[in-house]
């Protein structure tokens, strides 16, 4: 195993570690100088005609705004016609037609989950003969190799142990997997997930029945500690808006023709083997592999369809690691957008303008937005306490009347709008208990905001740090000793 | 270019020889217009109009009627008229047949009140016409223009429009939202009736008892709210019906979005708007229990109550004053709480209250179709009591609930010669009715069928159908529609002539220059000066344009050609009034002109004594101004909140 190990992580290193369509390079030399002239452009311009270039940077901001609200919006409508492209019955294929299926499950620092994970996957519905569990371990991980010897696990699951190397993240952990890898199909769950028992059969329904160009169909993703705090519960929300609306609704317009892009989700993806080995696996520099994935699925005309089937999560229920794990989010979004828009022509040649609008939109428009709310809320703020005052006057100012009715019917019918629909998608998808707590979105988005500068900041300063979650947080504390204590008694 | 038709014969002589032609002749004048029918050749012609006119919605009414018959037997004539027809059967849905016709309606009833001049025969009318055009074309253009007591949806709806000027001037603008929530609404209660009855013919019924209703036809060809609000009312409960039945939350949000429209075009939806919550809350609770109803009542309430919020919102940037005290002020119960008992007869009064909104509703709805929808409705409560399912069909009596207590509260008041109390006054209220009476009299045909005795079932539907055509087209040939008798003959009616009057005497010796006027005070004189006289929008300085306003005030001398002072205080002290009358110093510069009614019209002669009315180099009539440059004092250009 070592040594296949050794020549996967040789071979993947050659194919990413100098890249030019890989993270390692987070920005390349043209974009570096395109960055430090805008900057210098900008400062010169502000220097001399203040004024003027305020008012075209509120007229960008306010196209943004504008664009993205619109695009949203026109996703969210979509999302109504559909729920997922692959209703696939779960029963259709006969055990003896399965396929081989691999589970990939990326571990770090997970012992004290690790024996509810094992009895999770142990009550996955599938022939265990033709299922292949890798629990990938990294080699310096005493505490989630000990745990795993002291598990009787079945023969279908089996640690492995990554080699040595750089760097040491999840998605070099999946390339290695992948190499490994001996099914037909392959899918990624993490430590603390709990996918429904029987979506690999649907995933292999689904592969059956949609046409081959469709590599991967994505699972919804959802919380079962979402009544933990109020934090999980706004957490829910946001992920029910997007994996059962925005989500379906992207891959509904898109499913039609090749080359779309869609962001995958972290885990539950389920992909084809040969095709994902032949895009490469994943970049191992880039901290939201799953995205990235995504674009060059889309770059190389292949698709992306939704499994109806829900894999639940445990939502972080803190802030701080709540925070960290946004910051990270929004970090691989912004080296994603880096590195796909290195050349923006040839992207839009593989996208095809759909496509490019869509990652135009979720990738570079939505970091922006983010990162951009704190200074617009601060900048309304500051106009309504300083009415009647020079700084009312001066912020009236930059505003012509074009961009002031502009702005004004983005920031009232936009947040209206996104504010609203976390409460309809509760109550649309049967979601009713959080449906209270949506009423108190503002407030996620204001955290949202913290871990987008996060995100940028960690990207300028260490752009291949894995700020890792932690896992196994909304377990009772002696729930995890409980459950490994009846893993090894039945040894 | 067509203008309003309505100008004063008696005036002529003295309208200047180039304004001649501005005034119209061979045009109506509006307050005789009734009284002169007594002459038989008038009569005649007059019969002969209304034949011509009727016979649209005659021909309306029977392809209502025989539509079915005639899809199919014409569907099989060879040819082109055998396709068109065949592609009609294959396309045309009974809601399409309900919109075109609606449509149809709607435009013929617009040309045919457009062309007697009643349009803006109600003085809201011409006031509600002009709000949407000074967003866009004011002194001061801007949101901000929006703000009045009136609620701002239709306004807002009319501005795609109400920029051009010819749209404007023939009233087209300012009728096109109601003229399409006449259509929608029509559409609407169709789907209703389909839906609780499965019967076709139960929604033609319904349909036809609203689109042929000559009050709302006459009312969707002006520029007042109440069709807009009779739109929202059916929209709204058609979701709530559905909703009963499919548990979806879409339904939810389109029962909530009619809702929010509502409150964005009358206040009376305010109070609706929470009369729909308990009702969705019951529907949520039953189906599911407590946690649904929870979910549903925030999912309705968050859109429903959107536009109220809004408005309290927008009220408190702009006048600081979200709740609108300067409203309450004027207009409803600190305006009527000094009213004497005879002013208000109803107030305290629960038997009088029911007769005065009942007598109202049975005059606009008609009196056949008042008690066959009172007939529906005991069949409906007979049969669906108070079933989940069907509970929100009673939504449409809240309005009769509501002006029941308003009038019984004295918080507002309606007048009926009839009744003896004095000139017609809001009667319009009567409107909000016709949905209901139109639901419950389809409700009540079907229901009939099911009796063993009744022979010739088939033709039960086309029957009621013809009845109901017939009655209507009686109804608006033979008498005044009964909202329009409060136009013609209500309180205040004669103020569009005295404005007519005014506008056309200031037109015939205006010479350029701006004109200091009020909004609240003159509105009818404004309308015509902008509509049939070709006044540019930004000749008039108004109480609307904020610190323009304050500065021709304070030195008339140097800013206007002319100042309109009224001294008629119903609306509101006039600003221009309160403060001129107690300075001397502009009247060395101004000369009084003419005094028609209580408005005064003082004309720029230069200063006393070095000239006579030319001494002062005309004035250009204002350009086009930088937008940008105004709208950097959208909020504080309007000054209504100051008096």
């Amino acid at each position: 195993m070592d040594s296949d190990a050794e020549v996967d992580e040789a071979s993947y290193w050659e194919r990413w570690g100098a890249a030019e369509d890989g993270a390692r390079i987070v920005a390349t030399r043209g974009q570096k100088y395109t960055l430090i002239f805008s900057v210098m452009a900008s400062v010169i311009l502000l220097y001399l005609r203040p004024q003027s270039v305020l008012t075209v940077w509120i007229a960008i901001i306010t196209a943004t705004y504008l664009v993205t609200g619109v695009y949203k919006i026109w996703l969210l409508v979509r999302g109504e016609r559909t729920n997922t492209d692959a209703i696939a019955n779960a029963r259709s294929v006969a055990d003896d037609d399965l396929p081989v299926f691999t589970v990939l499950v990326p571990l770090h620092r997970e012992g004290r989950i690790l024996p509810i994970l094992v009895e999770r996957l142990k009550s996955i519905d599938y022939p265990p003969d033709r299922l292949q569990i890798l629990l990938l371990i990294e080699m310096d991980d005493e505490e989630t190799q000990a745990a795993a010897k002291k598990c009787l696990l079945p023969s279908h699951i089996s640690p492995m142990i990554m080699p040595p190397g750089q760097p040491r993240t999840k998605p070099r952990a999946l390339n290695v997997g992948l190499h490994a890898a001996r099914g037909e199909y392959i899918v990624i769950y993490d430590a603390e997930d709990r996918p429904e028992h029987d979506q690999l059969r649907k995933a292999v329904a689904a592969f059956r029945s949609l046409p081959y160009d469709v590599v991967c169909v994505q699972g919804r993703l959802n919380f079962y500690n979402r009544h933990q705090s109020l934090l999980t519960r706004l957490f829910a929300v946001d992920y029910a808006v997007w994996y059962d609306q925005l989500l379906p609704g992207l891959a509904f317009s898109e499913r039609r023709r090749s080359g779309a892009f869609i962001p995958l989700g972290g885990t539950s993806n389920h992909f084809r083997v040969e095709t994902l080995r032949q895009v490469g696996g994943w970049d191992p520099f880039n901290v939201t592999e799953d995205c990235d994935l995504g674009a060059r699925l889309g770059r190389a005309g292949l698709r992306v369809a939704m499994l109806d089937s829900t894999t639940w999560e445990e939502a972080v229920p803190h802030i701080r690691p709540w925070i960290r794990q946004r910051s990270r989010w929004i970090k691989g979004y912004l080296q994603t957008y880096l590195v796909h828009m290195r050349y923006p022509l040839r992207l839009l040649q593989q996208l095809g303008l759909r496509g490019f609008i869509d990652f135009q939109m979720l990738v570079g428009a939505s970091c922006l937005v983010v990162l951009l709310n704190p200074l617009m809320w601060a900048l309304t703020t500051v106009y309504i306490l300083g009415r009647g005052t020079p700084i009312d006057s001066f912020i009236q100012t930059l505003f012509p009347a074009p961009l002031y009715y502009s702005a004004l019917l983005s920031f009232v019918m936009g947040n209206f709008i996104f504010y609203y629909c976390s409460a309809y998608v509760c109550v649309r998808h049967d979601h009713i208990s959080l449906t209270r707590y949506a009423l108190l979105t503002p407030i996620y988005w204001v955290f949202m905001s913290f871990g987008a500068w996060a995100g940028l900041i960690s990207l300028i300063r260490n752009p291949f740090y894995w700020a890792k979650t932690e896992h196994g947080v909304s377990l009772p504390h002696s729930e995890g000793s409980v459950a490994l204590a009846g893993v090894t008694q039945a040894v | 270019m067509k203008r309003w038709r309505y100008t004063l014969g008696t005036e002529r002589d003295h309208i200047a020889p180039g304004s001649a032609k501005r005034a119209g002749v061979g045009a109506l004048e509006l307050s005789r217009a009734w009284e002169t029918l007594g002459h038989w050749r008038v009569r005649l012609i007059v019969a002969w109009g209304t034949i011509l006119w009727s016979s649209r919605v005659y021909l309306a009414s029977v392809i209502g009627v025989s539509h079915p018959i005639i899809y199919i037997r014409q569907a099989a004539l060879p040819g082109p008229l055998g396709d068109l027809l065949r592609w009609l059967r294959n396309h045309a849905t009974d809601v399409w047949w309900v919109a075109m016709l609606a449509v149809a309606l709607s435009i013929s009833s617009f040309a045919w009140y457009d062309a007697h001049g009643y349009t803006v025969a109600f003085n809201d009318a011409r006031i509600r016409a002009m709000i949407s055009r000074r967003v866009v074309a004011s002194n001061t253009p801007g949101l901000a223009q929006l703000g009045v007591t009136w609620l701002p949806l239709e306004f807002i709806l009319e501005l795609p429009v109400i920029w051009n000027d010819t749209l404007f001037r023939n009233g087209i603008a300012a009728s096109f939202p109601s003229m399409l929530a006449f259509a929608l609404a029509a559409v609407y209660l169709y789907r209703t009736a389909l839906f609780l009855t499965a019967s076709r013919s139960a929604g033609w019924v319904a349909a036809t008892v609203l689109f042929l209703n000559p009050s709302l036809l006459y009312m969707q060809s002006t520029a007042m709210s109440e069709t807009g609000s009779v739109c929202a009312l059916v929209v709204s409960t058609y979701y709530a019906l559905r909703l009963a039945q499919t548990y979806s939350a879409v339904d939810i949000v389109k029962c909530a979005t009619a809702v929010a429209a509502g409150t964005l075009i009358r206040y009376e939806n305010w109070a609706l708007a929470i009369v729909f919550v308990p009702v969705i809350v019951y529907v949520a609770w039953r189906h599911k229990g407590y946690a649904l109803a929870e979910a549903w009542a925030i999912l309705y309430s968050f859109l429903a109550f959107a536009g109220c919020i809004a408005w309290m919102i927008y009220n408190g940037v702009i006048f600081h004053d979200p709740f609108l005290s300067f409203f309450y002020g004027n207009s409803n119960h600190t305006y009527y709480a000094g009213a004497t008992a005879a002013e208000l007869p109803a107030r305290h009064n629960v038997w009088v209250a029911f007769e005065t909104y009942g007598y109202t509703v049975a005059q606009t709805v008609g009196w056949v179709i008042l008690v066959t929808g009172f007939l529906g409705l005991l069949a409906f409560i007979l049969r669906m009591r108070l079933r989940s399912a069907t509970l929100s069909a009673y939504l449409l009596l809240v309005p009769f609930a509501f002006y029941w207590l308003v009038l019984y509260l004295g918080v507002n008041t309606e007048n009926l010669p009839e009744l003896g109390t004095g000139r017609y006054y809001n009667i319009r209220f009567g409107l909000m009715m016709i949905p209901a009476s139109a639901l419950f009299t389809a409700f009540f045909v079907p229901s009939l069928a099911p009796i063993k005795q009744l022979k010739l079932k088939r033709l039960l539907a086309p029957g009621a159908l013809m009845v109901i055509a017939l009655i209507s087209i009686i109804g608006s040939t033979v008498q005044t529609p009964f909202v329009l008798s409060e136009a013609l003959y209500g309180a205040g009616s004669e103020g569009r002539l005295v404005g007519q009057e005014q506008a056309q005497w200031l037109s015939a010796h205006y010479r350029g220059g701006d004109v200091l006027i009020t909004y609240v005070n003159d509105p009818s004189m404004m309308f015509f000066l902008l509509t049939e006289y070709d006044f540019s929008d930004r000749a008039l300085i108004t109480d609307a344009n904020g610190w323009q306003f304050d500065r021709a005030l304070a030195h008339p001398e140097t800013t206007v050609t002319w100042i309109i002072m009224d001294s008629d205080a119903t609306n509101g002290a006039s600003r221009i009034w309160l403060d001129l009358t107690n300075r001397q110093d502009w009247r060395n510069f101004f000369v009084l002109r003419k005094t028609i009614g209580t408005t005064q019209m003082y004309e720029y002669v230069g200063a006393q004594g070095t000239g006579g009315v030319s001494s002062r180099p005309a004035m250009a009539i204002p350009g086009q101004r930088r937008m940008s440059a105004l709208l950097a004092h959208d909020f504080r250009v309007f000054n209504i909140c100051s008096k």
